[in-house]
């Protein structure tokens, strides 16, 4: 067990599709804090959050055969914790009406402002204290990338990946996340 | 916090070790994954399809020639588009946007660009490939016989004669049968005649014979008496 805690996550889910079940709990114990923080993000707590999180391993679990270990493992998982995260946001408005047409002019268009700029530490540490404290205040398509981007430390494409969006669409996002975060705020 | 880590560890791992979770097999992905080439493919076909039949429509109708006789030829056209299959088309075109989509060459770029990729890809297909002469020979393979009624086609029949095939009722494509000064006799493929009149405001595209036997095209609207009067001319050559 010692020797697989070396492995990147990628070498583990492959030793998991070849049937060695036990190596699944280090992905387990690897994902289980940051994907934890990724739930609490959208407002998910106690004993909602456990069954999301236990939902979100086991779907791993049954799915990882489709994983594509020449891939990175860490977008992939959290493919499926966003996908798990907004079932149950759909499920707890089940009793409000939700807009089937609710389309995203964000994903249509191509965007030519959206190149994924080096933030410092502090202004990274800005957004984050920015995002706890108003993070009820804004939208969700504002709210997910701002998370994976500012405390789940992804790149854009990466981002793109766990929300197939284009990569330009996440561009904005953020810079539009980040305004309203501000004006929120203040 | 560790202890909770590690009694989630444990409780997903029995889960998996009671057989209560199964890992869903590599061919159940693979398989997914060939149905979903396959059903591209297949919506790929139906658009092909689609595309260069709305596209022979226009042009065996003549309903293509008429923004050639300026804002009269342009509504004239406008009215005469098959919207019911560019509607469609568009729906055949979402439904393929959608299963491509989960492609990470596709989702990574705008829709737009994919929507414009798809539809400049069906319609140099359609161009490329002799889409027009199979279309023409089915056209033909279901020519009624004088007196058949539309009704008695079988369905491809009515499709290509009736519901898909564009037609306006202020054109006419017929064969020259009488000529004199100002006026044309024209009889249609089923042997009808209507007079058609010219006069200076008529657009008679150049190169267009109007002698006994030459095939127009006629731009106009008909009368209660069955005249019509050309705003268009064009002969047919081919």
């Amino acid at each position: 067990m010692q020797e697989t805690e070396q492995l990147v996550d990628e070498k583990i889910a492959e030793l998991v599709q070849n049937g060695n079940v036990d190596v699944f709990g280090v992905l387990v114990e690897r994902y289980e804090s940051k994907l934890s923080r990724y739930i609490n993000k959208f407002l998910f707590y106690g004993d909602e959050a456990e069954d999301l999180l236990q939902d979100i391993f086991i779907k791993t679990y049954i799915n990882i055969k489709s994983f594509d270990t020449k891939q990175k493992f860490s977008p992939w998982i959290y493919r499926i914790a966003h996908n798990e995260l907004i079932n149950a946001i759909k499920k707890r408005k089940s009793n409000k009406s939700i807009n089937f047409f609710d389309f995203d002019m964000d994903v249509l268009l191509p965007h030519p402002i959206a190149n994924e700029t080096a933030d410092g530490e502090m202004e990274r540490k800005e957004i984050r204290e920015l995002l706890d404290k108003g993070l009820r205040e804004i939208d969700l398509k504002y709210k997910e990338p701002l998370v994976l981007y500012y405390f789940e430390d992804m790149s854009y494409a990466e981002i793109a990946d766990v929300l197939k969006i284009p990569t330009s669409t996440v561009g904005v996002r953020i810079k539009r996340g980040r305004e309203a975060l501000r004006k929120v705020v203040k | 916090m560790e202890e909770k880590k590690e009694q989630l560890n444990k409780e997903i791992l029995s889960q998996i070790k009671e057989g209560k979770v199964e890992m869903k097999s590599r061919w159940f992905f693979v398989l997914r994954t060939l149905l979903g080439i396959l059903g591209v493919f297949l919506l790929s076909l139906c658009l092909i399809f689609l595309v260069s039949f709305i596209l022979f429509g226009l042009r065996k109708s003549g309903v293509a020639l008429a923004p050639g006789f300026g804002p009269q030829g342009f509504i004239l056209f406008a009215m005469s588009l098959p919207w019911m299959l560019i509607l469609i088309t568009a729906a055949f075109l979402a439904v393929l946007e959608i299963l491509i989509r989960k492609y990470s060459f596709v989702y990574k770029k705008p829709i737009l660009y994919s929507l414009i990729g798809v539809f400049v890809a069906t319609t140099l297909i359609t161009l490329l490939l002799p889409s027009f002469s199979l279309h023409n020979s089915i056209f033909r393979a279901y020519q009624p016989e004088v007196g058949d009624r539309e009704a008695d086609m079988p369905p491809i029949g009515r499709f290509y004669r009736g519901f898909g095939m564009p037609h306006p009722s202020d054109l006419l494509r017929g064969v020259v049968v009488d000529f004199s000064t100002g006026t044309l006799v024209i009889a249609n493929e089923n042997g009808v005649t209507s007079s058609v009149i010219l006069n200076d405001f008529t657009k008679i595209f150049p190169g267009t014979d109007m002698g006994i036997g030459d095939e127009l095209l006629i731009f106009g609207p008909r009368s209660t008496s069955g005249i019509i009067r050309a705003f268009g001319i064009r002969e047919i050559r081919d």
